[in-house]
């Protein structure tokens, strides 16, 4: 159990931390507006301030809430704990995950009600999410 | 085999560093594989032979309905004492009570036992990833950019994913026969 804890949660930290770092080199933006000043095609950093104390997304912060950036950040990262909780029916290193999932209909009812209210939540939640 | 025959056969119990243990060990265990039925047994009969069985590193479960059952019920790892036609005594050193009086009952015990063990250990795996993976991101992620990665607000909905929607998703996991097949 210590051991898929570990590397479970090891596995999400590099994931997020590459997208919390490297985010604006890595996530493709498809709104030529929400690049602003960096039109790279790529995602506007979610960083108040540049590494050297520069303003960077503080200059929008108050017009437009939360940036892309971290709200791709939280959707994978809640995304991540839901196919983790598939791996969770597993405790004994059993290879089939999805062994008698079928006989569980609260499993699968859950599993989409949590991913419809990640979609609902940051569709239409935009300024607190 | 007899009961008393036994208990002459294996010379009775002595108590070592405060542990009681059968005295003759050797022999108990080379007769093991081949008791089947131990008949006209006394209390001190089905006593020594739960004491030597857990010796050798089994695990023991006893049903019983008598008085004379308590004893090995006391001893075992798990007593079973019958709930209709039981008496008191038996009831008072068994640590299950099987109500219908029906054998099948032990199965169904252990398979739902096992069951929900194995479901504490789902969830607690969840929920432990869950908060391992959010408190490293959000310590380290504000340390560097002195800002929360993740708000309070977006980690209250990853609570209640991983409280009481993951709670109720892994918990209701149904048991099936295979967990019979596991070793006690």
């Amino acid at each position: 159990m210590t051991k898929h804890i570990l590397f479970q949660a090891l596995w999400q930290c590099c994931v997020l931390f590459m997208f919390l770092f490297a985010g604006e080199f890595l996530i493709p933006e498809s709104d030529p507006y929400l690049m602003f000043d960096r039109p790279t095609g790529y995602v506007y950093p979610g960083r108040l301030n540049e590494w050297n104390g520069e303003p960077l997304y503080e200059k929008y912060i108050n017009k437009l809430g939360p940036s892309r950036h971290y709200t791709f950040i939280f959707t994978s990262f809640v995304l991540m704990q839901i196919f983790n909780m598939i791996c969770c029916r597993k405790i004994h290193d059993e290879y089939n995950i999805f062994d008698n999932m079928h006989k569980n209909p609260m499993f699968i009812i859950i599993w989409f009600v949590v991913i419809g209210g990640q979609v609902l939540i940051t569709t239409f939640g935009s300024l607190v999410f | 085999m007899e009961g008393p025959a036994f208990y002459e056969a294996m010379g009775g119990l002595v108590e070592k560093d405060g542990v009681e243990k059968v005295k003759n060990f050797k022999k108990f265990k080379e007769l093991m594989p081949y008791l089947k039925v131990l008949a006209r047994s006394r209390p001190e009969d089905k006593y020594l032979l739960v004491t030597g069985l857990r010796q050798m590193g089994e695990v023991v479960a006893v049903t019983g309905d008598g008085t004379n059952d308590a004893p090995a019920l006391k001893k075992a790892d798990v007593g079973f004492a019958m709930g209709k036609t039981g008496t008191d005594v038996c009831k008072d050193a068994a640590d299950i009570l099987i109500t219908d009086d029906n054998f099948s009952s032990i199965v169904k015990a252990a398979m739902w036992g096992r069951n929900v063990y194995d479901n504490i250990q789902r969830f607690l795996q969840f929920q432990l990833t869950v908060n391992v993976g959010a408190l490293i991101i959000t310590f380290i992620g504000s340390v560097i950019t002195k800002e929360t990665p993740l708000k309070p607000i977006q980690l209250l909905w990853v609570n209640l994913i991983m409280d009481s929607l993951g709670a109720l998703a892994l918990a209701t996991e149904l048991p099936k026969p295979e967990l019979l097949e596991r070793n006690p």
